[in-house]
């Protein structure tokens, strides 16, 4: 049933420039990352890992939380216009596997940056002409990064499911973003959702050695919360279709 | 005058105090943590500090902030399917200019709140040297100024896509090419709309790499930036405006 409900997701998807933002938007990081890394060659010289400080340096802040944000409150806001509401809930499917539906095409979307990140990553240090191999941890950064993305993804989910309206929840994404900025300055990175993000692709310290066992169960955690919040909501509050 | 009120009137549980509050909080907290983590060598440059540091943070927050308002108080029609009825009674540039003459007002009372609340922080902080009563208060013109032609954009692409993710996805590009475009080099800063906010800044820092001495000055913004910033202004008001003529309802 879950594999159903994905098709039909992926169906309401067709033909939606939404993507498009996930490719369109990490080109200026990635342009501006790698300026700012030709610019500052004598204090960065770290090859591959000073280029990937700079490629994420804001992205992972303020950037990936608000753009997975559009993304989650666009997926409600096919539900919330339209009537939709009576059809979705009424299908003869449990919400679990509706909501799952969204969440994993929300955890795709994740990935998906992750990878069109890390192939302009690629490529502009290649046109940057930056020598030595290819850090062999770069699988592991976006794979991390989009793990901490799927938390995001959870939070966001919810709340554009409980807000009926499409800016806040981005506004909130921002606002997750830079509070995550501050919480993974305090030290505290392990224990919010959106500094999971940024510390999964090791913004600024690509050297960092990630705790993956508190990193994951962190990811888990907070997945599996706004997730049982979410499926909650969906059992017990009457949804009036507007 | 009475569709302005109406504006007011259609917005009233739509909760912008709460996005204005929010605005407001996260400027605060994150002033706030910048001041906590402050010596007292760099506490000594006290209100130029502060100014400083509220630009950079407006090119951050306030480009999304004011793409969510103009979405707010844009996307009730484009829900309530409300353009035909709208537009039998009233010329939709009369629309549209309520809904700016709407969004300046909501964005001027939330930056004279702002401007207040960080006078605030700054007295009971103690900074140093006079009150910059006069300096506030062109800051808070000038990053009215810059907001208003932000707004001018967010609201033509609200009203132009009845999908809101298009207006917000750009206030997010905006929010950070705000930020970045203080790495630009000068020309081309210009050239990005969201870039006056760091551009009309009245506090500069100069760093010096050798005695890695830091120091904050005063300055007026020059008046090409200024024209430049109306020109941008101008340009999104009348492409928006037209489009929104044009559009059929």
């Amino acid at each position: 049933m879950l594999l159903r409900c994905l098709k039909a997701e992926l169906q309401k998807c067709r033909r939606s420039p939404v993507w498009l933002a996930f490719v369109v938007l990490p080109i200026f990081p990635a342009i501006l990352g790698t300026g700012n890394y030709l610019g500052n060659l004598e204090a960065l010289e770290n090859g591959w890992y000073s280029l990937w400080s700079q490629h994420t340096l804001f992205s992972s802040m303020f950037f990936l939380p608000a753009l997975l944000g559009v993304f989650c409150a666009w997926q409600w806001r096919l539900e919330h216009t339209d009537h939709n509401w009576n059809s979705f809930l009424t299908a003869p499917v449990p919400v679990r596997d509706l909501y799952g539906a969204k969440l994993i095409l929300a955890a795709v979307v994740s990935l998906l940056s992750q990878g069109c990140i890390g192939v302009l990553f690629l490529l502009s240090g290649k046109l940057a002409g930056v020598t030595g191999p290819v850090p062999p941890e770069l699988p592991e950064w976006m794979l991390c990064g989009a793990l901490g993305g799927v938390s995001v993804c959870a939070v966001q989910l919810f709340f554009s499911l409980v807000i009926r309206a499409f800016a806040p929840p981005v506004a909130f994404g921002l606002v997750g973003g830079i509070a995550g900025l501050m919480f993974t300055a305090q030290g505290w990175g392990y224990a919010f959702p959106y500094s999971l993000l940024c510390l999964g692709m090791r913004a600024n310290h690509p050297q960092m050695e990630l705790d993956l066992l508190p990193f994951a169960l962190s990811a888990l955690a907070y997945t599996v919360v706004f997730t049982l919040l979410a499926l909650g909501y969906l059992r017990n509050r009457d949804i009036a279709a507007e | 005058m009475n569709l302005l009120r109406l504006e007011f009137y259609k917005c009233r549980r739509r909760k912008i105090v709460l996005v204005c509050a929010a605005v407001l909080a996260v400027e605060l907290i994150w002033i706030g943590a910048f001041f906590t983590r402050q010596d007292a060598e760099d506490m000594k440059w006290g209100w130029m500090l502060l100014l400083y540091n509220l630009s950079t943070v407006d090119a951050i927050v306030l480009p999304l902030s004011v793409a969510t308002l103009a979405s707010r108080n844009c996307e009730l029609e484009h829900k309530g399917g409300t353009w035909k009825l709208l537009e039998t009674m009233v010329t939709p540039v009369q629309l549209y200019d309520a809904k700016l003459a709407w969004g300046a007002l909501v964005l001027a009372v939330l930056l004279i709140v702002r401007s207040g609340l960080f006078l605030a922080v700054g007295i009971a902080e103690g900074f140093s040297g006079p009150l910059p009563l006069a300096r506030f208060g062109l800051f808070t013109l000038l990053s009215w100024t810059v907001s208003m032609m932000v707004y001018a954009l967010q609201q033509g692409l609200s009203l132009r896509f009845a999908n809101q993710a298009a207006a917000l996805v750009c206030g997010i590009a905006g929010s950070f090419l705000g930020i970045l475009s203080m790495l630009f080099p000068p020309a081309l800063v210009r050239c990005v709309p969201w870039g006056y906010y760091g551009l009309m800044s009245l506090v500069f820092m100069d760093w010096n790499p050798v005695t890695r001495v830091t120091r904050f000055y005063w300055r007026w913004p020059p008046v090409t930036d200024v024209v430049l910033l109306l020109l941008w202004a101008a340009v999104f008001l009348i492409v928006g405006r037209t489009l929104f003529v044009r559009k059929e309802v």
